[in-house]
């Protein structure tokens, strides 16, 4: 009879880790979004080096970041920087006041709440052009100076248009953002704010608002770079309302078709997006976890 | 919890002044069809005050200031609607009163006959069909690997996407079209692909990150436990359970990517290959006495969307709402 094999020793073995190998599921859509991001982005590198014009397709002269400085010293750029900020900041606080008191309306709702959420994102449904059309019509020539009797020519009603179309499209869905996060807010908590005596503004601030906060977050910096970028209602205003950065970015591209003017302009407001998303994700504390 | 009488009787009596003041403009400033349309809303809101006078002091759980809030957002969400159905159906030039006055059904009529929109229409549904499912294809396996994978920089890769989700899309839109014209690329109906995946794929992974956070992955561990191959794995987990959610995204993101107006506008080879949102802007601002075909459109785009949200809508609410955690 043979003596059994002596069994190698085994070293203890790792514990396979059943959720290791992610990256080749993420790899091709990473892939994907280098191609349509990153490519465009090195043509508007080269491109604001230049300075060339689709009309004259052979004159193109090199011309380092003479155009990128242009463009940041130019009264133009800052003065369409001053709008889109001052549109960013007024629709976004109507949109916000508006779909507080939205939100905390339905929230006290025992019925249907479901059914008006639905209604509340069909602005948002609606084409952004059609928004844009119908309230600079409403805004600038139809009912609202018929209603209040005042110049359809002025440059304020065109501005009003763009900032109502702006705060109507975007109000529902912020409203709906703003719901899920009061519905964060434990009713035991809010009960014993009562219970210790809070006034309603004590349990607004000490208790709703901090529970809120990280709807609140989202819904402040989705909608200011949604403001910010919005393109339709602006080029839809009137000819005498002051152009946004995005407008500016279309008229100097597609409609004189300087294409180093529009690449210099377009890195420019890529530059405001990120600088205004990250002040207000910092500020506003803005988390979504994985 | 109840609202005090105290509440109540403060909510009943801004609803009563509001009316009362709606109902003064409606008479004293407003002219013609539209004084009813402001008296109708005034007598809503003073009967709200009526009504929270008489069940202030009730055992009812009714809260006054949440039905003023509600009336409100009815009147806010609504009456536009009804101006873009007023500009919809009188064609020529713009209306000035909110209710409409002739009804003439004539820009539908138009935007239905019309070969440019109908093309438009047509190039619209196959962009976004195609991208959508592009962008499906790739943002589910990414979006799952995200949420229950090990991914290095996983965290980075989300703020890229997050990033790329409100980008403007127009800073791109020029030089996507300089660099297709590079590559002799440019002027085909697919010319609009790489900008509306740009819009469709972030949105697609935003969204199915959700569907796949919220999915019950403790039901896979068991039905892996209970020695399930792939396939039962598929059809007893993964199509109960991830399948409808995912359905919602794709048709979300369709309707987003076709709704977009920089890709069809910027990059489109011409007349016959215009997405619709760039055919109705074109249309606005060469025309304005075309504005009732753009309202048209806009309200005839409307149905497709309420089919998916009247379908869907506890599960489109949820993905909006639960953007973050």
């Amino acid at each position: 009879m043979r003596a059994p094999a002596p069994t190698r020793p085994q070293w203890p073995r790792r514990p396979v880790d059943p959720n290791r190998g992610g990256l080749p599921w993420v790899l091709p859509a990473v892939l994907v979004v280098l191609g349509v991001v990153g490519w465009p982005l090195v043509v508007a590198v080269r491109e604001s080096l230049f300075q060339s014009s689709l009309v004259v397709p052979d004159d193109r002269t090199f011309v380092g970041i003479e155009t990128v400085a242009s463009v940041f010293s130019s009264s133009t750029w800052w003065s369409a920087v001053a709008v889109t900020l001052a549109l960013v900041v007024v629709a976004v606080a109507l949109q916000l006041v508006l779909a507080a008191a939205f939100a905390t309306a339905l929230r006290r709702l025992t019925h249907g709440t479901r059914w008006l959420q639905v209604l509340l994102l069909v602005p948002f449904a609606t084409l952004a052009v059609v928004t844009a059309v119908t309230w600079r019509d409403g805004l600038t020539a139809g009912f609202a100076p018929a209603w209040f009797g005042y110049d359809v020519d002025s440059r304020s009603a065109s501005m009003a248009a763009v900032v109502a179309a702006e705060v109507w499209r975007g109000t529902g869905i912020t409203t709906v953002i703003l719901l899920a996060g009061l519905a964060r807010v434990p009713s035991s908590l809010r009960e014993a704010a009562v219970a210790d005596g809070a006034t309603a503004w004590q349990r607004v601030w000490r208790v709703t608002r901090p529970a809120a906060a990280p709807a609140i977050a989202v819904a402040v910096v989705y909608r200011s770079l949604d403001a910010l970028r919005a393109l339709e209602a602006p080029l839809m205003a009137d000819a005498a309302a002051p152009r946004t950065v995005s407008t500016l970015v279309w008229d100097t591209t597609f409609e004189t078709f300087e294409v180093g003017l529009g690449a210099a302009l377009s890195l420019g407001l890529l530059l405001l997006a990120v600088l205004v998303g990250v002040a207000l994700a910092v500020t506003s504390r803005m988390r979504r976890t994985l | 919890m109840r609202p005090t009488v105290r509440s109540r009787l403060w909510a009943a009596g801004t609803a009563f002044v509001l009316g009362f003041a709606v109902a003064n403009v409606g008479v004293l400033v407003v002219p013609g069809v539209d004084r009813w349309v402001w008296l109708a809303v005034a007598i809503v809101l003073m009967i709200t005050g009526a009504v929270g006078v008489l069940l202030a002091d009730t055992a009812r759980p009714v809260s006054f200031w949440a039905v003023l809030g509600v009336e409100l957002m009815l009147v806010l969400t609504v009456l536009p609607l009804l101006w873009t159905f007023t500009v919809a159906t009188s064609p020529g030039d713009p209306p000035t009163s909110m209710w409409p006055r002739a009804v003439s059904w004539e820009p539908f009529g138009g935007v239905l006959a019309a070969d440019g929109l109908r093309t438009s229409m047509l190039t619209s549904a196959a962009v976004a069909a195609a991208a959508t499912a592009i962008a499906m294809l790739l943002a589910v396996p990414a979006s799952y690997a995200l949420v229950r994978r090990r991914v290095p920089g996983r965290r980075w890769l989300y703020l890229v996407l997050v990033i790329l989700l409100v980008a403007p899309l127009v800073t791109l839109a020029g030089p996507t079209s300089v660099a297709l014209l590079d590559v002799g690329m440019a002027g085909r109906w697919w010319s609009t692909l790489p900008l509306s995946l740009l819009v469709a794929l972030p949105l697609a992974s935003w969204l199915s990150v959700t569907v796949m956070r919220a999915a019950p992955w403790h039901l896979r561990d068991a039905v892996r436990a209970d020695g399930a191959t792939r396939r039962q794995e598929l059809r007893h987990f993964a199509a109960p359970a991830l399948a409808p959610g995912l359905l919602v995204v794709a048709g979300v993101v369709f309707l987003v990517t076709a709704g977009d107006t920089v890709a069809g506008a910027a990059l489109a080879a011409g007349p016959d290959a215009q997405t619709l949102p760039a055919s109705l802007l074109l249309a606005a601002q060469t025309s304005p006495a075309g504005n009732s075909e753009v309202a048209a459109a806009g309200l005839l785009w409307l149905v497709p969307v309420l089919v998916l949200l009247l379908l869907a809508p506890r599960r489109i609410v949820h993905l909006i709402g639960r953007t973050h955690r």
